[in-house]
């Protein structure tokens, strides 16, 4: 599962860690593509093992 | 050395190690690596970068078998320590008496980041009480002042020093988080807004961005001043039931970001261990922590003040 998030401008810790929550859930890894730097550094900050981030070109 | 972590099977052992040069250092610190080696103990070391090679040279291949870290940068913020040292090491080794060598006090150490260093030290004890785990803490009595020597007998129960192991009378670390709970002052230089609600996040993380920016800090640390003053602020917001007074300031070679509210920190280790799985909340300032290069908190009844410190040279934590 993949979420497209290339036009984020932004997100807090609360998003991901729902979004994580959802993937563990359902028992998927859901890979977020984006250009946020903080996205990566909040997801190994917190250990959200669910997510994988994927840079943006 | 008498008493080592094996004397103290299956609880929490916290001794500061007072050791005046490089072979007393090694004298005690070897040997409690390797006897943990040879039991197959989990054992790490987090040190500054020089007392880490001096710890690598005495070791010689065993120290390919211990997990060793520059405390310098892995422990720069001294409020990261235990969840993103301590914790992670111990956490990682369930089962195991583990043995950690931490010096978060060296003689470099700035006076802003002092009292979160001794903070730091006292809450070790309520952090890992019932843990088994030693952790131990050199302060170099040649280098550190009296007064941070003094405070070091008042954060560990346990001092070693000479080759011998005694209790501290002076014990007392829950007094040491209250006297360093000091106030923050105000600056001439901040420039300040008030936030009063969730829908002005976006224009707060605004304000600090461009303050930031203006104060010399780079690219890559300026979404983590986005990240630090959104965490910051929504904290207020919704758990002091507070509006949220931002500032920020060029201090040096930092920008400091500074949210203030109106209500009381209750639990001096908040932001400081890692949430358990499955909890909502709670993670806020352990990000902070993790981001910034220092944070300061004062709380008191008339309000809480947290100061996160970005360092204009550093491209992130």
């Amino acid at each position: 599962m993949t979420l497209d998030a290339t036009g984020l401008r932004f997100t807090d810790h609360r998003a991901l860690l729902a979004l994580n929550d959802y993937a563990r859930d359902n028992d998927v890894t859901v890979v977020v593509r984006t250009g946020l730097s903080t996205v990566a550094r909040i997801t190994d900050i917190l250990d959200l093992d669910y997510l994988q981030v994927e840079a943006a070109a | 050395m008498t008493s080592t972590a094996t004397n103290y099977p299956n609880q929490f052992v916290h001794p500061a190690l007072f050791y005046r040069s490089d072979e007393e250092y090694l004298q005690t610190l070897v040997p409690f690596m390797t006897a943990g080696l040879s039991e197959g103990a989990p054992v790490a070391a987090a040190v500054p970068g020089d007392r880490l090679d001096l710890l690598r040279d005495a070791l010689g291949t065993d120290a390919a078998r211990a997990h060793l870290l520059d405390m310098t940068k892995a422990g720069r913020n001294p409020g990261r320590i235990i969840a993103g040292v301590l914790r992670a090491f111990a956490d990682a080794h369930p089962g195991h008496h583990v043995r950690i060598i931490g010096e978060p006090i060296w003689a470099g150490r700035s006076e802003a980041e002092y009292p979160a260093c001794v903070q730091h030290e006292a809450l070790i004890n309520n952090a890992f009480a019932g843990r088994d785990v030693t952790i131990v803490c050199p302060y170099n009595t040649a280098a550190l002042t009296p007064q941070v020597l003094a405070d070091a007998e008042a954060t560990h129960p346990l001092l070693w020093e000479a080759a011998q192991e005694r209790s501290s009378p002076q014990y007392a670390p829950e007094s040491v988080v209250q006297r360093y709970n000091l106030p923050l002052h105000a600056t001439s230089d901040a420039v300040t807004t008030t936030i009063f609600c969730t829908t002005d996040l976006a224009a707060a993380r605004t304000f600090a961005l461009e303050r930031a920016r203006d104060g010399g800090l780079g690219p890559e640390r300026l979404s983590e001043v986005e990240l630090i003053v959104d965490e910051l602020v929504t904290n207020s917001l919704l758990h002091a039931a507070s509006p949220a007074e931002l500032s920020v300031w060029r201090d040096g070679e930092h920008v400091i970001c500074q949210v203030a509210d109106h209500g009381r920190m209750t639990d001096p280790l908040a932001g400081r261990h890692p949430a358990p799985p499955g909890q909502l909340g709670g993670r806020g300032l352990l990000l902070v922590h993790a981001l910034a290069d220092l944070v300061r908190v004062h709380t008191s009844d008339d309000g809480t003040t947290i100061r996160a410190y970005l360092h204009t040279a550093a491209t992130g934590s």
